[in-house]
């Protein structure tokens, strides 16, 4: 190289040509980043300011433009009742998040230890994570009717106990508006803990055994050792974790729009449900942009205060 | 260096050419190109699908054919999308609730100019108004079906019903129903009235010669003491636990699905779902009977219609509108009908022996006899009314706070139908 410099030719620094070809490189991801992502994203924030339509085809034959309308739509959502329906269920969901992280974290330290056949479980946790979110949900759908499985199962171990007669239970798991969330919240859960298990169980590997060693020959229990060893080196994971479970959860949509399609009596309405809704069956794409705008800012909000929460952790803790 | 900025620049151009070519609409050939989309067809009717294909560019040489199918619940989202990203296809298969949303949007060719007299005398007079708005039709039928009532015999003799004789009339229904739970303790019935359907208790309504609206289609009338009869026979069904939750919920898809499981003792549906009842459970099918759909006042029966309609922001409207005259005809139909339950919609092929003498499965050609007499009293009940969305909207509402008992159904309908006045008054209908 520095051969070639002295020839005369202009001379590049290592540095730069180093990070110019690593830009090249990056080049077509963020072309396609610019086109399917941020263009998307900036569109939709523009389109949260104007009426528009589709579809909506002029005599001429051309498409109608976007009309902008201003704060309109935003005007339109704080009004509407459908919206606040949403955003509480879409709260509600946020329930899952501790429930998964618990869980998630209790079978990876299973599979963490030296149990017999955790191969086979962690594979087996981990297949609902690749199912498709429709033939999960059409299988939990059978499962929660009146006449399936679960209600079945419920009648043949329940009339074990006093007062319950045989045949007696029908719950009505997706039909009652006060039960069909929570039902659709656990088939989330279902799915959901192979992933976080993974998560934490990467988390959990990356944990110094010489910590809880130290801890153990101090004299510490089991239980002293995961909370005050385990759990706080453990904070990295559970802040992305919870981060990432709490933006699903925000933002839940396939198990809704197989299950219960937002009802009973608005029962599993949420945000992302009532959005596609508002965008694709009355054609809205502008109020739909500006609910996806409000949902947006509740997103942040969420994550800001997960990452304020978690913002201690890891070694850094020590 | 100046190689990796070759390779790089070499990349972008053929990417550039590949995206750039997504939208071309003629054949490099220099032929017109017609894109055309079906529902649910593949993989079960390639052959049938490929094979009209070929004979249509053998008779055209200057036209190339391209058909895509696509599942019915994402139709509408895929279809805006290419509407809109200006790549519509120009043949398109729609039911009659998706057709009027976009003839509403006056995103349709309207076919009574596009297509000639001659031409459309050949569909069924009942049937060739397959999505009309405004006096005019916005689509060409295609296939069609009339329901039927069919019956779980097994659960018939179970409740101690006479098996061979099926259901004649809704408190028929009502009466079977209530025994079969009774005796059994699975259900008799399940009504499609979910509040996502809310369009089929307007169908129902009509059957019933219940008036929904008034002439000059300004002001609703499903407020009548009659509708509200109805529905509140509806009400008290899921009151008394006669028919199930799932009535609210699952509708239609719900309601095949119990039947499958043998959980569900009657199915008011059309013929073309016994094949998903034989592959699915075949011991159910070949327990069930089939009786006809009980006419109400009105001796109508709803016609469920698929038809196909040609966007105006296709490129080749003329040569669509040919196209899917071809894919409709007697012949094309008929062979179409003859690999399924289903029914055509031109007066040639509905006059085909084949419909009465069937193809030797007895319930499935019984299913056919049934829904072909029946045909001449089917009709495509939609309204065809302006801001369906918002109209739609009011009526769910009536129909969840009956079923729900939040208010009185006389109550909840008076609502919806103020609701109704207000916005027909509103929009120029």
């Amino acid at each position: 190289m520095r051969e070639k410099a002295s020839s005369g030719k202009p001379k590049m620094n290592q540095k730069t040509k180093h990070a110019l070809i690593a830009y090249l490189f990056l080049l077509p991801a963020i072309v396609i980043l610019i086109v399917f992502t941020y263009y998307p994203i900036i569109y939709g924030v523009v389109l949260g300011f104007y009426d528009y339509n589709m579809i909506k085809t002029l005599d001429n034959g051309n498409l109608a433009p976007p009309v902008f309308v201003g704060i309109k739509n935003f005007l339109k959502i704080f009004k509407d009742p459908y919206f606040y329906q949403a955003l509480k269920n879409s709260f509600l969901y946020l329930i899952v998040v501790p429930f998964i992280q618990l869980l998630s974290i209790l079978m990876a330290m299973a599979m963490n230890s030296n149990i017999r056949g955790k191969t086979f479980f962690r594979t087996a946790y981990y297949i609902p994570v690749i199912t498709s979110i429709v033939v999960v949900g059409i299988v939990w759908q059978w499962i929660f009717a009146t006449d399936g499985a679960m209600n079945f199962i419920l009648n043949k171990f329940l009339h074990i106990i006093p007062f319950v007669h045989a045949g007696s239970i029908s719950m009505h798991w997706l039909t009652d508006k006060n039960i069909a969330l929570f039902s659709v919240m656990f088939v989330t859960l279902w799915q959901g803990l192979g992933y976080y298990m993974v998560l934490y169980l990467a988390g959990l590997q990356s944990i110094n055994q010489e910590f809880e060693e130290a801890a153990r020959i101090d004299g510490a229990s089991r239980f002293q050792v995961f909370i005050s060893i385990t759990l706080p080196l453990l904070k990295p994971s559970i802040a992305l974790c919870s981060i990432i479970s709490c933006i699903s959860a925000l933002k839940v949509f396939g198990e809704i729009y197989v299950m219960t399609q937002g009802g009973p009596e608005h029962g599993t309405l949420t945000m992302v449900y009532y959005i596609f809704g508002k965008a694709f069956n009355e054609f809205n794409m502008g109020y739909a942009s500006a609910l996806a705008l409000v949902l947006a800012v509740f997103v942040g909000a969420i994550s800001y205060i997960n990452i304020r929460f978690f913002r201690e952790g890891g070694l850094k803790y020590y | 260096m100046e190689k990796v900025l070759k390779l790089f620049i070499a990349l972008l151009i053929s990417t550039a050419f590949i995206l750039s070519g997504c939208g071309q609409s003629s054949a490099p050939s220099g032929k017109i190109k017609l894109e055309f989309w079906t529902i649910s067809l593949k993989p079960e009717h390639t052959d049938y699908i490929e094979s009209l294909m070929a004979k249509y560019q053998k008779e055209n040489p200057d036209i190339e054919l391209e058909w895509i199918d696509i599942p019915i619940n994402v139709m509408m989202q895929k279809l805006m999308a290419s509407i809109a990203g200006g790549v519509s296809p120009d043949v398109v298969n729609l039911n009659p609730e998706y057709a009027l949303l976009l003839a509403q949007n006056n995103a349709l060719v309207n076919m009574d100019e596009a297509v000639p007299a001659k031409d459309r005398e050949k569909y069924l007079d009942n049937l060739w108004n397959a999505a009309s708005f405004e006096g005019s039709n916005y689509a060409i039928p295609w296939y069609v079906t009339t329901q039927v009532v069919m019956y779980n015999s097994n659960l018939f003799s179970a409740a101690g019903l006479d098996a061979d004789k099926g259901p004649k009339s809704w408190d028929d229904i009502e009466k079977d129903a209530v025994i079969i739970k009774q005796k059994t303790g699975v259900y008799g019935f399940m009504p499609a009235i979910d509040p996502a359907n809310f369009g089929k208790l307007l169908d129902d309504w009509q059957c019933q010669g219940i008036p929904v609206l008034s002439k000059d289609r300004k002001q609703a009338l499903f407020n009548s003491p009659a509708a509200a009869a109805r529905l509140q026979w509806y009400v008290d069904l899921y009151k008394n636990d006669i028919i199930p939750r799932e009535t609210m919920t699952s509708g239609y898809q719900g309601a095949v699905e119990m039947y499958q499981r043998g959980n569900l003792g009657m199915l008011v549906s059309g013929p073309q779902f016994l094949l998903k009842i034989k592959l699915n459970a075949p011991d159910v099918y070949n327990a069930t009977r089939v009786a006809p759909y009980p006419r109400g006042k009105a001796g109508i029966v709803p016609a469920a219609i698929m038809n196909f309609a040609v966007p105006r922001a296709s490129r080749h409207k003329e040569e669509a509108v040919k196209l899917a005259l071809f894919l409709t005809n007697d012949e094309n139909q008929l062979q179409f009908c003859k690999r399924l339950p289903l029914l055509p919609s031109t007066k040639k092929a509905a006059a085909d022996p084949f419909f009465i003498e069937g193809k030797g499965d007895p319930v499935q050609d019984e299913a056919i006899r049934i829904s072909i007499m029946q045909l001449k009293h089917a009709r495509n009940l939609s309204l065809g009314l302006k801001n369906w969305v918002d109209l739609g909207k009011a009526l769910k509402d009536a129909i969840e706070n009956s079923m729900y008992q939040r208010k009185t159904v006389q109550a909840a309908l008076d609502e919806a139908a103020e609701k109704w006045d207000e916005i027909l008054a509103s929009g120029d209908q």
